[in-house]
């Protein structure tokens, strides 16, 4: 009964919640509904309890437990909700079902979570889909429909490749072991399906264009839990399944996920490379760490393994970190255009510390979280290499490490372009009117997050070892290691040692400052150049210009292929079946009438015309008796 | 008077009395009658569900006696229609106030409702046969309602289609009783029926309930009022080819495996063909047409199946379908209604000044494409799975392919009419009748498919 609270108190608190009238009551009653299901979760964690089932038909049940990752996914969820709660609360204001919707968005991802069976996997998994589209409808109905189809063909996908494991397998309940070898083709066709289900939740390419589309509309705080951290938990848990425990994967399922994810990677930052919005910026770097996710499982190594997991976590916690620090500055400024922004470091330090904190670890930088997962997945990827007997293969790894590798500095290019955009350099505003830091409820969350990207950078091995190894099979074998305290007291020393410069050549010299010459006149101060006018150059290169070229194009877009396919097949089956036959109907009635006018215009009503009639039938008689 | 009788005769009865009655009785009695209606279904629900015996029989002679029962597929198709039809008959009283031909209108409704009652609890095969041509008239005067050229072209293609359908069942009727030498279906439960009797009377069935090839007179239909269409589409006349397709062939006969290899190939060929339909027409009420048409096709998929669930499913699929479809329809209602238009291409931006009628429709829409949590989902879930369990791959693919045409013309149509920009100004009203009607259809698909367990363990306690 303890695990189906989790689902209904969440639910039933949505309708309540949807009935109050006032706002900040909305907020307040959703913020205790939400930290009494965080600390039901972390306590279900710590002291396991009973599964539970709700029989409904046959072998279709409803059951709910805690397997595998469930257990700690579900705690960091439920996180997620009551810090977007929170930041909401202090954010612009919502519409009246918002924080109904978000109650309920965390109630059927621990459906997800707790799922035992397919059936029940199924329905949370849909409902968020309902959600999603709600939640982004906030934003516009055009980016809500294009998220609709695309995540919905892959959610029906799912369901029919779901259908042919069940049949498959004989078996409605979800695997926790070593799952089925790929040995049969209708085999090949669920995997495949159930993958596409998972990577459309998770962003990958090609099923991420709803994304960037969407962060263009919707408000920050429905970007941070939904694609940025929701949507990446529920896609990678399911992909996580279905490599670790529906499938065995042999080496073709491995190459074809390790292209797919170090395609992600590179395509998704490029395009995140050369953004002027915020929100687009960090949508694009949404879909690039899904490749870093999905190239952890697929190096089929303990250690990559275990990254993939740890990355989605820390993947959570920095991008929804960075999507509620860019909320908060544009919001100061009144835009999302990067090259308007700038300077808000010197009015809201804590802001720009914590979206330092999450710049630096999406990049990469050690000793944070970031660093720590990453590190992990290259170490998969170079076992898998060094264990790799199969030559096709070993150079799958290398491509896979090197588009890894190069995309995590290209994601450090495009956040220095962030981070010195918004917070430094000078304010690009129109008004240039200085601003103050953040209220505590936008900060708040935001502290929370950079707190867990440094702890969890600090101490990352433990973690692991304590929360992730367990639902391995094999070892986590570390062929790097990796003292993250021994990295930070280094780095603190060098920045004393740094201090130290400074502080005694401070005595000695004064700094110079001499005004801009240019041609013997004198000019105005106002040269400067926002941070996004560097990246441009990138756009133009010789080379990458046409590789931009096509990576923008329209025609590429799975919402716009899917919509001209529907439409396509639609008109054809349309006027080749239905239309044919309302023709061959009408063609009957026209045939029918004609009949009729035929027989009307026989008779007459003269009598000599019935007698020649008579006659002849009798003739016709004659011949036919006279021939048999 | 048993709750089976009373379930038959209030509204064949009522249908009369309303006739008879000064014109401004007809519209508030009509809602009454089929209200008890309801309720006596109700009953009889009840009665079915704690194993009582419901029955009642007058034996004429050998092959015709005027013989009734009650089980479990019979008491739950009544309550659905009869439900559905009674809230439709509730919107009627505001959306019918304005049309100079309304009194003409309850009378043929209620006489169709208690045709279909008729023919749900009917023991004999040819007292269905009669039910099944009341209803068939009742629905051509229905369809033709406004008596223009185009609404009585389409009410005759209506009848036409249905008849040639219904001559070709008299015809299988005919061929069982030469063979079996009886017409009652108590007595011809468990008897083999060969596959011509079979495919004549699937014949029929195809044509009420819109299959391919049969299927040109639905959206022709869309001439007729909304709260016509509602019924006629969403809640009984296409209900009653699925009906008699459980009835003869799953409670009934015994059937061979070819002939449902046929109705697969039938099914799963309609549900393509209607989605791409209603993804070409433009018209609100001609979607909505092609949609039904779509969705029939898994529950006759559904029934096509021999897993017991698969039954189950398909019922819950009727239910879900009846709530949801004629939610869509009288939304589409109201909108047009409103705005004098049918056409989504004039409508638009609805959502603002239409939020609860926007609402419903989204419920409405979901629970048809089969989003969770809305009832919808559970049956396309059941259907699907166990289609691919008898090793239908391919029929599932494609009962897959026409759940994404249901999403993308629902949406389409959604889109159209309630986002973007206002095209036809128009407000739906506070305290509409027409506005509760469609947000209880709403908020039922929604809740039926939170506790799904509900109508589950209804439907298998029903039948077992």
């Amino acid at each position: 009964m303890t695990l189906f609270l989790l689902i209904v108190l969440p639910i039933l608190a949505g309708l309540v919640i949807l009935g109050l009238k006032n706002k900040s009551a909305k907020r307040n009653f959703s913020l205790a509904v939400l930290v009494l299901s965080l600390v039901w979760s972390i306590f279900i964690f710590f002291r396991p309890v009973q599964d539970i089932t709700i029989e409904l038909l046959g072998d279709y049940n409803l059951s709910l437990g805690l397997r595998s990752l469930s257990g700690l996914i579900l705690i960091f969820i439920d996180l997620f909700g009551v810090l977007i709660c929170i930041f909401s609360g202090g954010y612009k204001e919502e519409k009246s079902f918002y924080f109904s919707c978000l109650v309920w968005l965390i109630a059927f991802s621990n459906l997800v979570m707790l799922a035992l069976d397919f059936i029940t996997l199924m329905f949370g998994w849909g409902a968020n889909l309902v959600l999603l589209y709600v939640l982004l409808s906030l934003g516009s109905g055009k980016s809500a429909r294009k998220a609709l189809y695309i995540v919905g063909l892959a959610d029906f996908l799912l369901l029919l490749g779901i259908g042919i494991y069940v049949a498959a397998t004989v078996n409605i309940t979800i695997p926790s072991n070593l799952g089925v070898v790929l040995d049969r083709p209708i085999l090949w066709v669920s995997f495949i399906l159930m993958l596409i289900g998972a990577l459309a939740k998770a962003g990958c390419m090609p099923f991420h264009t709803w994304i960037p589309d969407a962060s263009e509309e919707v408000p920050v705080p429905v970007m941070a839990i939904l694609p940025a951290s929701l949507d990446k938990f529920l896609g990678i848990y399911l992909l996580a399944r279905i490599c670790l425990d529906f499938f065995s994967l042999n080496n073709v399922a491995m190459g074809l996920l390790m292209i797919l994810a170090s395609l992600t990677i590179i395509f998704a930052v490029m395009m995140a490379l050369i953004q002027h919005d915020l929100r687009k910026l960090l949508a694009f770097h949404a879909i690039s760490q899904v490749g870093y996710m999905v190239l952890g499982f697929a190096t089929a190594v303990p250690v990559g393994i275990a990254g993939g997991i740890f990355h989605m976590i820390n993947n959570a916690i920095y991008k929804s970190g960075l999507f509620l620090t860019g909320g908060i500055a544009a919001e100061k400024r009144n835009t999302f255009d990067l090259e308007k922004l700038g300077g808000l470091a010197a009015f809201m330090p804590v802001t720009f510390f914590c979206g330092l904190v999450f710049a630096l670890s999406i990049s990469g930088i050690p000793p944070l979280n970031g660093f720590a997962s990453k590190w992990m997945i290259y170490q998969g990827a170079l076992i898998g290499l060094f264990n790799s007997t199969n030559k096709i293969m070993s150079a799958i790894f290398i491509f896979s490490l090197v588009a890894a590798m190069f995309g995590s500095a290209l994601t450090l290019a495009s956040f220095i372009k962030f981070i010195h955009a918004i917070f430094l350099g000078q304010d690009h505003s129109s008004e240039k009117k200085p601003v103050i830091e953040a209220g505590l409820k936008l900060r708040f969350p935001l502290m929370v997050l950079a707190l867990l990207c440094i702890l969890l950078g600090l101490a990352p091995s433990a973690f692991v070892l304590s929360y992730i190894q367990p639902y391995l099979t094999a070892n986590i074998y570390f062929i790097g290691s990796w003292e993250s305290i021994f990295v930070l007291l280094f780095i603190f020393f060098g920045l004393a040692l740094g201090f130290m410069f400074w502080a005694s050549n401070k005595a000695k010299t004064t700094m110079k400052q001499d005004g801009p010459f240019i041609g013997g006149e004198t000019t105005a101060l106002q040269a400067s150049f926002p941070a996004t006018e560097f990246y441009r150059s990138i756009e133009e290169m010789p080379l990458l210009a046409m590789a931009y070229r096509v990576l923008k194009l329209q025609a590429l877009d799975l919402y716009n292929i899917l919509i001209c396919l529907m439409n396509v097949l639609a008109y054809f089956l349309f006027i080749l079946v239905d239309r044919f036959i309302y023709l061959i109907t009408n063609a009957f009635g026209y045939a029918v009438l004609g009949l009729s006018w035929f027989f009307r215009r026989l008779h007459t009503g003269l009598l000599d015309f019935y007698l020649v009639w008579s006659l002849a039938g009798l003739i016709a008689l004659f011949i036919v008796l006279m021939l048999r | 008077m048993t709750p089976l009788t009373l379930t038959i005769c209030l509204p064949l009865f009522g249908a009369f009395i309303i006739a008879a009655l000064p014109a401004k009785y007809k519209s508030r009695l009509s809602v009454f009658v089929l209200g008890l209606t309801f309720l006596a279904s109700i009953f009889c629900l009840f009665a079915v569900f704690n194993k009582e015996q419901l029955s009642f029989r007058q034996a004429v002679n050998d092959w015709f006696s005027l013989s009734f029962f009650a089980d479990g597929l019979g008491v739950f198709m009544a309550s659905v229609s009869s439900f559905v039809a009674f809230l439709i008959s509730i919107y009627s009283l505001e959306y019918m106030q304005d049309y100079p031909q309304k009194n003409d209108f309850y009378f043929w409704m209620v006489l169709f409702v208690g045709s279909m009652m008729g023919l749900i609890f009917s023991a004999n095969l040819l007292l269905i046969y009669c039910f099944w041509e009341i209803t068939a008239v009742c629905s051509w005067r229905l369809i033709g309602f406004y008596r223009r050229e185009k609404d009585t072209k389409a009410a005759d293609r209506a009848f036409l289609t249905t008849f040639f359908g219904a001559s070709l069942l008299l015809a299988g009727i005919i061929l069982i009783f030469i063979n079996q030498g009886t017409l009652d279906l108590n007595l011809l439960e468990r008897k083999t029926l060969f596959n011509w009797a079979a495919f004549l009377l699937l014949a029929g069935i195809i044509a009420k309930s819109a299959q391919l090839p049969l299927q040109t007179w639905l959206p022709e239909a869309g001439v007729a009022p909304t709260p016509v269409t509602a019924l006629l589409h969403a809640a009984v006349l296409v209900k009653i080819g699925v009906f008699i397709f459980a009835r003869l062939f799953k409670t009934t006969f015994v059937v061979s495996q070819s002939f449902f290899d046929i109705t697969v190939f039938i099914s799963t060929a309609t549900i393509i063909v209607g989605g791409a339909g209603a993804l070409v027409e433009n018209n609100m009420k001609r979607i909505l047409a092609y949609s039904t048409i779509s969705q029939l096709g898994y529950i006759i998929l559904a029934f096509s199946l021999t897993d017991n669930l698969a039954f189950t499913f398909g019922l819950l699929y009727i239910l879900a379908h009846s709530l949801a479809k004629a939610g869509l329809f009288l939304c589409a209602g109201i909108v047009e209604h409103k705005t004098g238009t049918k056409n989504i291409n004039e409508l638009g931006g609805l959502l603002k000044q239409m939020p609860v009628c926007a609402t419903a429709y989204l419920a409405c829409a979901f629970s048809i494409i089969g989003l969770a949590p809305f009832l919808g989902f559970w049956p396309k879930l059941g259907i699907i799975w166990l289609t691919i369990k008898e090793g239908r791959l391919v029929a599932a693919s494609f009962a897959v392919i026409g759940a994404l045409f249901t999403m993308f013309y629902l949406m389409r149509l959604f889109n159209k009419v309630f986002l973007g920009e206002v095209k036809i100004q128009a407000q739906e009203g506070k305290n509409s009748l027409m506005v509760y009607t469609v947000a209880i259809l709403g908020a039922l698909s929604l809740l039926f498919g939170l506790v799904v367990k509900l109508p589950l363990n209804l439907i298998s306690g029903l039948l077992r």
